[in-house]
């Protein structure tokens, strides 16, 4: 007898001989792994054409085989595998096969003078198993199917066409042999795959019955179950009694049994014959998740939509921050096409666009300022968050508002079956975070909160200058998750954030976030499924100034917004899956105050009335799977916008530049009176088609409307920048996107690679006129200038997700540029042509890597490089008016130094005991290795008669630090 | 041991943090335009009115030198006539005419270097046009839009009253109504001269009068240092100056005129107002592109905090290159109406029974030695802390006689008491012929 091994040798024999090999080793191993652990199929890369090369050579041989020799043999009871002993001892015969094929079954027989695949299809006969008369007296076994030796007919039909024809005729069953090629491309998926009957070259019937019953682990029918076989849109339901009858085409099938309250379940079904499954199901969703994650690894492939990024928290625990704290925003950053403007800018510039055209939504809220300390740290708790999905290139339907990107931060659902809790010691915050169980299993409280103990520290150091100073921080989170029943799931979150900070000892700056929502999942039945969503936000801002003149006052600035959003998702079959709903969104901004502060301060009160507005939207996509290849993902979002009064819109003369002088009227409206309304359809169309299983191409194309702008003369963003609702005179922003790419996941998911281009075009994105006031200002639209931004890029993405060393490596070529044209000067910049925006930045690289030495140890290694942004200069004096003035380049005519870093960290895990108390995780990292001083911002200064551009920077040296986590 | 690795830690991480965001600075390279690129950058300025005379242009260069700072600082310690005044890189040798639309040339020679000024008197008319044309003296040329006069407006009224300034400071602010003659006057822009009398505190009708002085003589230098009367008028002058701020207002297209418009604002604790002040304010009415390329310069001379930098950029005017290269050339060549009013007051007038404003100098007695060791002594130096001899200081023009020094003041007393030359001697701040325009 053979064993398994030999096997394998003689047919790395064939394949050498057949000079297959030279494809390439990878291929080659892959076959033989396969070979061996699923009997015989040829899966993946060892393509169905490849199988049928290798036999078609030897299928030639066979005619002159010994296959006909005639012997005899008599056998009673015996196990098939001692026949087939039996034959190989009497006659040279040689078999092949796995010893696992052969249950205990007996067979009995009584042979003379017969040829020996007389007896084998005897002792076969009630068996899975085929075999195959190979040269040299050799017998190769198979279960389940067939080895053919002539291609079927038809099967180049496509080269063949005449031959076809005359082939029918002369064979009046053609023969439809069954290939089976994994669409799963992981080896270690879960996905039981179970085989039916035998193939039977007598017997090639285009489908086969496949029957069988259902019920639960106690042995209880689950009826009303319904069986669908997925992409065929064919399917069944079981009866009272759980039983069940399906027409399978021949073949490999994916069968998916779900029903109300029973875990989803998959599997691969390859039917030969007829024959039944009987399943046994249970009620846990545990299977569900490892779906789930299978999904997600092949999604930079799969899915349709462009551009999109997720993040988790607890993945990215490894890669080196600032300070040790983990920092999922921060992260984005290294990826492709998300920037800041430098170091410690808060705002995120993405592909090009502006940091107000970002919507950042944490659990459904949106968060205005999601930084803490000018964008040094994020203000989301680490331990709460699960990650964040950033949509960069086709934003989904169900999101509007923001024309550059979507960034979806969730928190974790609080674990419901015991108390728990991580925490974290760093040298500037301490986190925690703990989950507390309320009703076992349905419903649990998770409560985040954080801290900085920076105005403490600043206290107790000798440093006399910043004994004054103040520079504090917290946030905290609260969620609630509670699963009512079976259908039914409530989510609500509550969220605040806190900064204070002075610079000057006189001002004292603060501002804040607030946000809440509930969420309302319901399963309203096997198709159709919705979420009822409210959600409210609040971003304000403070400053206190008290200083040594009586001009002491207090200044605030505040913007609150409520959304009700509906979303509801219908499977509407196999190939179509709908989302759709609608959402309305009010705003209430008071745009400013300022009021004397002390009895003796000389500063007039002065309020800028509130603004007010309703952004509503209507919205349904579709994810149609065309084919196996092709799936497209169409939204389309209808955008309505309505400014409201109370208010007094001015209005000016055409023609001319917006000053004071030229408002020509006013007009008041009453409370809740409709001001101006803007809105239009919104497309969101994406495709997605597979070159191969491994490797698709993308395009895409969206559009978009926003209503809300940011009002910043600063190149990042600031705390005390200020939103402005669009009214008569500032128009909502416009834009629209392109984009194509090309995706290949490699190795079973392991290596992702994505290329991805877009050109975008934005129309009405503001800035203002030089030396525009914007706190306070009544009549902000006279400082606003509209114009045209366009940007483009190429991004590239490799990721490595699993093994020792993992980690990604990402670079964008990338252009943004804006125009600002006019007939007057003062309203025109740059001659009115194409000029880079302030966060225009050519080259980004950046490469996050991370080795495990052991389950205990890693280092990992974060390397970023950036073209140094624009800059404005001055470029000399002149006399004019009898004073000296300075000139100054054209805007951002130079760039400031590039920007490079590097981060080092090692990682300790605590040990893995069970019983240990607390798991504990520690991070000694270093920031800024290399001591590199990069710009945080350039300014000048005349010195001696000459001008000098100096720069200031956060982190010229490198910042060690070392956290403390721990989990219990 | 890790407690102590851990509070170290923090105590870097925190200088670095908090300290750096205020204290890490340094300079950096970058690439800047070479300088030779920076001298071909033109700057014109100039704005034909409908007054008739001989109308001026200014071209200059643009000068890589920042020498903002240097203007107008007086010091005592350095003679008044060698402050450099200004350095500005006229732009000499240059043509420049003026063509209105009926193909009319002015010719403008160049008067003094940067500066030239119409052949002929003439003053622009309403419904002409009139273009600038400038060949330089490399033979580039230049060329700005043409414009034409708006609308003209009549300051009706001009008068001051006490204030308050935005700043929450006490003064007088000078006030103008005007009234739209021709068409509708929107854009109004002003310049002022101002004109105020100066008496000089610590006059005397005598002064040094230093002759033969050889401040190298040995043993001991030798001079000639009499007390004589002062030759010339010194104690009453006349100080005028132009403004050198831009002072720009709209009106709305409905408004009929401005309305106690503040042109200037003077503080009440400001010498200029001590005795007598006059002030002629022009107001021109210009077209909405001279007003937004005032405003926009106007703004890059402005500072802006820490969150609100102002955003600076490239100043666009309306005069171009022929040769359509772009940024070559600042400027404005604007053509307005005008029309001028002058007023007149006295400190008193607003604050009767209060005393004057400090003067701007403190002007201390002083008294030092006469002469001096010989500037070409050799050997040992006595390492004298007396201030400066007089004859030294007399020489430089820095002093003006007070006194005999009978009180004997001074750390090293010396036989007469001085105050600096701008306490005694006013034609260090004006000029002591009184203006023609002047009434008492």
């Amino acid at each position: 007898m053979l064993t398994l091994k030999r096997l394998q040798s003689l047919y790395l024999v064939l394949i050498f001989k057949n000079g297959i090999f030279s494809e390439d080793a990878l291929f080659f191993n892959t076959c033989v792994f396969y070979m061996t652990n699923n009997y015989f199929f040829f899966k993946k890369l060892c393509s169905s054409v490849f199988f049928l090369v290798i036999l078609s050579t030897y299928g030639q041989t066979e005619k002159s085989s010994d296959s006909t020799e005639l012997f005899s043999i008599s056998f009673e009871n015996t196990n098939i595998k001692d026949v087939l002993t039996k034959i190989e001892e009497s006659t040279s015969f040689k078999f092949f096969y796995v010893d696992s094929w052969f249950n205990n079954r007996l067979v009995s027989g009584n042979y003379s003078k017969v040829r020996v695949s007389k007896i084998l299809e005897d002792i076969f006969k009630e068996t899975e198993l085929n075999f195959y008369l190979l040269t040299n007296e050799k017998i190769i076994l198979t279960r389940n199917n067939i080895i053919y030796d002539q291609l079927p007919n038809g099967f180049f039909n496509v080269n063949n066409r005449t031959n076809e024809i005359e082939n029918t005729v002369s064979n009046a069953q053609p023969i439809t042999p069954v290939f089976y090629n994994s669409k799963r491309i992981s080896g270690s998926v879960k996905l039981e795959t179970v085989h039916i009957g035998k193939a039977d070259k007598e017997n090639n019937r285009p489908s086969y019955l496949l029957q069988g019953y259902v019920r639960k682990k106690n042995g209880e029918p689950i009826p009303d179950l319904s069986i669908l076989v997925k992409a065929k849109g064919i399917g069944t339901v079981t009866d009272a009694n759980g039983y069940y009858k399906l027409d399978l085409p021949t073949g490999q099938n994916t069968l998916l049994a779900r029903a109300m309250g029973i875990q989803d379940v998959e599997r691969e079904v390859v039917i030969y014959n007829d024959g039944s499954i009987d399943f046994e199901l249970t009620e846990s969703i545990e299977l569900l998740d490892e779906v789930v994650v299978e999904a997600d690894a092949a999604r930079n492939v799969e899915q349709a939509i462009t551009g999109t990024t997720q993040i988790d928290t607890e993945e990215s625990k490894n890669i080196p921050l600032v300070l040790g704290e983990r920092d999922i925003l921060q992260i984005a950053t290294t990826l492709p096409g998300i920037t800041t403007a430098g170091e410690g800018a808060s705002g995120f510039n993405v592909r090009g666009g502006k940091t107000d055209q970002n919507l950042i939504l944490l659990d459904n809220a949106v968060v205005y300022n999601p930084s803490h300390f000018f964008g040094i740290f994020q203000a989301l708790n680490p331990f709460t968050t699960k990650g964040v999905n950033i949509y960069k290139g086709n934003i989904p339907a169900e999101y509007g508002g923001r024309l550059s990107s979507v960034f979806d931060i969730v928190t974790k659902d609080s674990n419901t079956d015991k108390f728990s809790g991580e925490a974290s010691i760093g040298p500037v915050t301490s986190n925690l975070a703990l989950e507390i169980p309320l009703v076992k299993e349905k419903s649990s409280l998770m409560l985040g909160a954080r801290g900085a103990y920076s105005d403490w520290i600043l206290r107790s150091l000798d440093e006399e200058s910043l004994n004054n100073s103040t520079a504090s921080f917290y946030d905290g989170i609260i969620k609630y998750n509670s699963k009512l029943n079976e259908n039914n799931d409530i989510r609500a979150t509550g969220y605040y954030s806190r900064d204070a900070f002075s610079i000057t000892s006189d001002s004292i700056y603060n501002y804040s976030n607030r946000g809440f929502s509930l969420r309302w999942d319901r399963k309203f039945n096997e198709k159709n499924t919705g979420s009822l969503i409210i959600a409210n936000s609040q971003y304000k801002f403070n400053i206190d100034f008290d200083g040594e003149a009586n001009n002491d006052f207090g200044l605030g600035y505040k913007i609150d917004e409520t959304e009700l959003k509906l979303k509801l998702k219908y499977l509407l079959d196999e190939r179509h899956n709908l989302t759709y709903g609608l959402s309305g969104k009010y705003y209430g901004v008071n745009p400013g105050n300022i009021s004397p502060e002390g009895s003796e301060s000389v500063i007039q009160p002065l309020t800028i009335p509130k603004e007010s507005a309703l952004e509503s939207a209507l919205f349904i996509a579709d994810e149609f799977k065309i084919d196996d290849r092709i799936l497209l993902d169409v939204g389309l979002r209808y955008s309505f916008y309505a400014a409201l009064g109370k208010s007094i819109q001015r209005i000016y003369e055409n023609g001319v530049p917006r000053s004071e002088s030229t408002q020509i009227d006013t007009k008041e409206y009453g409370n809740n009176e409709v001001i101006k309304t803007y809105g239009g359809p919104e497309f969101r169309a994406s495709v997605r088609y597979f070159l191969k299983p491994d490797l698709s191409i993308k395009a895409s194309f969206n559009n978009g409307y926003q209503f809300i702008h940011t009002l910043s003369n600063n190149t990042t963003v600031s705390p005390i920048d200020t939103w402005k609702l669009s009214d008569t005179n500032i128009k909502p922003q416009q834009g629209n996107q392109y984009s194509l790419g090309l995706y290949q996941n490699l190795k079973d998911n392991e290596f992702e690679i994505s290329l991805e281009g877009y050109y975008k075009t934005a129309k009405n994105v503001l800035d203002f006129k030089t030396g525009a006031k914007l706190l306070l200002n009544e009549t902000i639209e006279t400082e606003v200038l509209q114009g045209d931004g366009k940007a483009y890029g190429v991004e590239f993405l490799a990721r490595k997700n699993r093994g020792r060393l993992n980690g990604w490596l990402s670079y964008t070529y990338s252009r943004s540029l804006q125009k600002f044209d006019s007939e007057f000067s003062e309203e025109r910049i740059n001659n009115g042509e194409f000029f880079p925006s302030n966060y225009d930045k050519p080259h980004d690289l950046s490469l996050i890597a991370n080795y495990k030495f052991t389950r205990r140890y890693s280092a990992s290694a974060n390397f970023v490089y950036q073209t140094g942004r624009p800059v404005t200069y001055p470029i000399g004096t002149f006399r004019f008016n009898n004073a000296d003035f300075v000139a100054y380049s054209n805007r951002n005519e130079f760039r400031i130094p590039d920007y490079f870093r590097l981060d080092l960290g090692i990682n300790i895990e605590g040990n893995h005991k069970i019983k240990k108390f607390a798991h504990s995780f520690w991070t000694i990292s270093v920031y800024n290795v290399l001591g590199r001083n990069n710009p945080y911002s350039v300014f000048f200064v005349t010195e001696n008669g000459e001008v000098k551009a100096l720069q200031s920077s956060i982190f010229a040296v490198p910042i060690p630090s070392i956290t403390y986590n721990f989990k219990f | 041991m890790k407690v102590s690795l851990k509070n170290s830690t923090i105590y870097i991480a925190f200088v670095f943090v908090l300290a750096c965001v205020i204290s890490c600075i340094d300079e950096i390279d970058l690439d800047t335009v070479s300088s030779s690129e920076l001298k071909e950058i033109l700057v014109v300025e100039g704005t034909l009115t409908n007054e008739v005379k001989n109308h001026q242009i200014r071209l200059s260069r643009i000068d890589s030198l920042f020498d903002l700072e240097l203007d107008s600082i007086y010091s005592p310690f350095i003679p008044v006539r060698d402050i450099d005044r200004d350095f500005v890189n006229h732009e000499e040798n240059a043509q420049v005419t003026v063509v209105d639309a009926s193909g009319v040339e002015y010719v403008f020679n160049e008067s003094s270097p940067g500066i030239y000024e119409s052949v002929v008197q003439f003053g622009a008319q309403n419904g002409n046009s009139y273009q600038l044309e400038i060949t330089t003296a490399d033979g580039s040329g230049f060329s700005s839009k043409p414009m034409t006069i708006n609308a003209t407006s009549e300051v009706k009224n001009i008068y001051a009253e006490k204030t308050i300034s935005d700043t929450g400071v006490e003064g007088i602010g000078i006030f103008i109504d005007n009234e739209s003659v021709v068409g509708n006057a929107q854009n109004f822009r002003y310049n002022y001269n101002e004109t105020y009398k100066v008496i000089a505190p610590n006059w005397s009708p005598y002064e040094f009068k230093l002759t033969e002085y050889d401040p190298c003589a040995l043993p001991v230098p030798t001079y000639n240092l009499e007390i004589v009367e002062r030759q010339e008028e010194q104690q009453t002058c006349y100080a005028t100056v132009t403004s050198n701020t831009i002072i720009q207002t709209q009106l709305n297209t409905s408004g009929h005129g401005l309305e106690k418009f503040m042109v200037r604002f003077i503080s009440k604790e400001n010498f200029i107002i001590s005795h007598r002040y006059s002030i002629e304010i022009s107001q021109l009415v210009s077209g909405s592109e001279s007003y937004g390329f005032y405003e926009q310069l106007n703004s890059f001379s402005q500072t802006g905090t820490v969150f609100s930098r102002v955003q600076p950029g490239l100043l666009e005017g309306n005069i171009t290159s022929n040769d359509g290269v772009q940024g070559s050339v600042i400027g404005l060549f604007d053509v307005a109406s005008v029309s001028k009013k002058r007023m007149f007051f006295n400190y008193t007038d607003f604050y009767p029974n209060e005393p004057l404003p400090d003067f701007p100098q403190n002007c201390g007695l002083h008294s030092s030695p006469e002469s001096h060791r010989s500037y070409c002594a050799t050997g040992m130096d006595g390492g004298s802390s007396c201030p400066q001899s007089i004859i030294e200081m007399v020489n430089m023009d820095l002093i003006s006689y007070v006194s005999d020094n009978s009180l004997n003041i001074g750390t090293c007393p010396g036989p007469y008491i001085y105050v600096e030359s701008i306490c005694g001697d006013c034609t260090t701040m004006g000029s002591n012929v009184v203006p023609e325009f002047w009434i008492e």
